[in-house]
């Protein structure tokens, strides 16, 4: 090789070294700011998955102008990963499914406060056709909106109705007769169980509890937030639930939400406690062996003629206080998202939040389960208490009630030791006077 | 003798690697240590120092030694069953068997799998309504029990995941033992008139024995970490049934945001662990002491 060339061929590599660093620290700046480059904004979303959040992700990604990026994990992921992020106070996440945790996240200063973009945003958003009651009772915190309502579901009585008939059964109206149904109806040998339940640690479980808490009378706190779970209703909730796992699929205390719906769809179960945005999934002849013959019905009350409460849920879109994006924009893609037509082509996966679409007879007739959620609201289904330590004591409150149907611990114990658990976190919070 | 030329030479030779081990080893263990002192609960930005009282709720803790037994019951079960069951086949894969590389190769496939993924394939194998365990085990007329759900059975379907996917690890070290025992003593044992079982005790295991506890140290220190499994598969219930150590060290930091408290209990784990592993190393080698 001549002096020439060899000087030469150090120049062209010198080029190249200098081309490879410029297009890495272009490629580096790109991924640092990404709204910065990007012809349209891309929107960070993060939820718990099911149809009805899995419709409204895929009408947001309609929305013109952005680039939507989603997340649909488990519930306790979802609210791992947003508690982790926001924490840190990440940029990572815009939208959220904030529900029962949006006082816990509103108090740590981790949402943006609402109240502005709907000022200015009022006409837009058809705001006023969004039912009050919804954002003043589960989507706001100490007077500030943190959350637009985006589904209202509440858990009422599944049943087959071809068993029941065939059976000469009626749907259980007490806790007794839901009992003796469930011994009825199963038949372990033809893998046919009584009873679905949810009782897997955490929301699961506390779903369940909380029905049969509160239709025994009891609750989670008394009106000065004492804990009062240790209680003669707690010891007939938990005692209810070991009874009727008698009747319920073996691996039971490993069921949440989607197990308890493959279990009614697939004619593992007879009846059962569950979600009104999974009656649609029963109808559906791709993933149901059992269509057209579940019914459903208000869920059974301790005695005869007694009240029944179960859980009704809000779910709420919230913005991160903590977003990039143009706060305005991402509270369009929500509002614009909720709208009355999207609303009332979803009406079948949960009950509307738009006034306009709940008082719509036609979407009342099509979806033969909406009758049964209202019915449902009026025999007393109930939110959760709002406190943001409910959701925070609630794993470790849970695996402790649960133990009390394992047998490890006799149920006064497990109450005993659950009351312990979310005392020790109130007292820790201030609410009490030492 | 080196010279100080030689020995400022090596010096510079241990600088990279001793700059990477401290940053990926040490910094991050002496500032987990950091935050066990203090009070430090992720929503809140402030942090206060506490002294040694995330130490003394960890060790008043129930859910503690609860998961302290769990993990103990779950290292102790896995790692006999493991050690028994890789010796078994590795002794059976040096008998000169048929087809020995494919076996060789189809015993060593678990391994190839990373933890999370054969916890979600255990999962369903273990479903007890639709999963492959109680189909077959219906086939022999056997009704199978809830696995995952059942408090009874639910370690115990974790530990038969670890052995389904650790136990090739324990057949491919003491197979290359095997292969490593050398031909004179056996020929001797023979011509002594030893029998099968006696060759195998008397010669065979002493060449084996470093190798054994090679097995155990590695193995014990990865199932009393045990959590991947334990998460896919169970999440630590029903209850807390399977709620290991490592789970519970999870649960803390990353549910209950408490992470001074997940760093001293960290920092507990690390120590027990030391102890398990000086122990197997004092026990097994009680005899030959300065071997190592």
């Amino acid at each position: 090789m001549t002096r020439r060339a060899w000087r030469f061929g150090r120049r062209r590599g010198v080029l190249c070294l200098i081309l490879l660093v410029g297009a890495s620290a272009l490629l580096i700046a790109r991924g640092a700011a990404p709204t910065a480059w990007a012809a349209e904004p891309t929107v960070h979303y993060i939820s718990h998955r099911f149809p009805m959040l899995e419709f409204w992700v895929k009408k947001m990604g309609e929305y013109p102008g952005i680039k939507l990026e989603a997340e649909l994990i488990p519930f306790d992921q979802a609210l791992e990963k947003m508690q982790i992020h926001l924490s840190q106070g990440a940029s990572t996440y815009d939208i959220m499914a904030t529900d029962a945790f949006l006082p816990t996240f509103a108090e740590r200063g981790w949402l943006m406060p609402l109240d502005p973009l709907i000022a200015k945003l009022r006409q837009a958003v058809e705001w006023d056709d969004i039912d009050p009651i919804l954002v003043r009772d589960v989507c706001s915190y100490k007077g500030k909106v943190y959350g637009v309502p985006n589904l209202a579901i509440s858990m009422f009585f599944f049943y087959r109705k071809d068993l029941f008939d065939a059976a000469g059964l009626k749907p259980p109206a007490t806790m007794d007769e839901w009992i003796a149904a469930a011994k009825a109806l199963t038949m372990a040998d033809k893998k046919q169980y009584g009873t679905a339940m949810t009782l897997k640690a955490g929301d699961g479980f506390q779903n369940d509890f909380t029905y049969y808490l509160r239709t025994y009378g009891g609750d989670w706190y008394d009106k000065d937030w004492k804990v009062t779970i240790d209680s003669e209703a707690g010891v007939k909730a938990l005692t209810t639930m070991k009874e009727l796992m008698k009747y319920a699929p073996p691996n039971v205390l490993a069921f949440h939400n989607d197990e308890s719906t493959v279990a009614m769809q697939q004619g593992l179960t007879a009846m059962g406690l569950l979600w009104q945005s999974r009656a649609l999934a029963m109808d559906n002849a791709q993933v149901s062996k059992v269509v057209g013959k579940v019914s459903f019905a208000v869920p059974p009350a301790a005695t005869k003629g007694g009240k029944s409460h179960a859980r009704l849920a809000v779910g709420c879109y919230s913005i991160s206080a903590f977003t990039k994006n143009d706060p305005e924009l991402v509270f369009q893609v929500i509002g614009k998202t909720l709208s009355k037509a999207n609303m009332r082509e979803s009406a079948g996966l949960a009950t509307p939040t738009r006034l306009s679409v709940t008082r719509d007879p036609e979407v009342m007739q099509k979806f033969r389960f909406i009758r049964a959620a209202a019915d449902n609201v009026q025999a007393g289904a109930r939110l959760v208490p709002s406190n943001p330590e409910f959701s925070e004591a609630m794993l470790q409150t849970t695996q402790t009630l649960q133990k009390g149907l394992t047998g490890e611990l006799a149920i006064p114990e497990a109450l005993k030791r659950a009351q312990k658990v979310m005392s020790d976190l109130m007292t820790e919070k201030g609410y009490y006077k030492k | 003798m080196a010279s100080r030329q030689q020995r400022r030479d090596r010096l510079i030779f241990l600088v990279p690697s001793m700059t990477v081990l401290a940053v990926i080893l040490v910094y991050p263990l002496a500032y987990s240590l950091g935050l066990s002192f203090y009070n430090y609960y992720l929503p809140v930005p402030r942090t206060t120092f506490v002294g040694l009282e995330n130490f003394r709720f960890i060790l008043a803790d129930d859910a503690f030694w609860e998961a302290l037994g769990v993990t103990a019951r779950f290292t102790g079960a896995a790692v006999a069953i493991e050690v028994v069951l890789g010796i078994a086949v590795a002794l059976l894969l040096d008998a000169r068997i048929p087809c020995r590389r494919f076996v060789n190769t189809v015993v060593l496939l678990p391994m190839a799998i990373t933890p999370a993924v054969a916890g979600l394939l255990m999962r369903w194998m273990f479903e007890s309504n639709w999963g492959l365990v109680n189909y077959f085990l219906g086939l022999a007329g056997v009704r199978g029990p809830g696995w995952t759900g059942d408090p009874a059975w639910a370690l115990w379907s974790i530990i038969l995941a670890d052995v389904w996917q650790n136990t090739p690890f324990v057949i491919l070290v003491v197979y290359a033992g095997l292969q490593s025992v050398p031909v004179e003593p056996l020929e001797a044992a023979m011509v002594d008139g030893a029998s099968r079982a006696q060759t195998l005790a008397h010669v065979v295991f002493p060449f084996l024995r470093p190798l054994v506890l090679f097995v155990l140290i590695i193995r014990s220190m990865d199932a009393f970490r045990i959590f991947d499994q334990v998460f896919v598969m169970t999440g630590g219930g029903p209850g807390t049934t399977t709620q290991t150590i490592t789970f519970y060290n999870y649960v803390m930091a990353f549910r209950q945001l408490r992470m001074g408290r997940a760093s001293a209990l960290g920092v507990i784990t690390l120590l027990i662990l030391s102890l398990v592993i000086g122990a197997w190393i004092y026990l097994l080698y009680r005899r030959e002491k300065g071997e190592w």
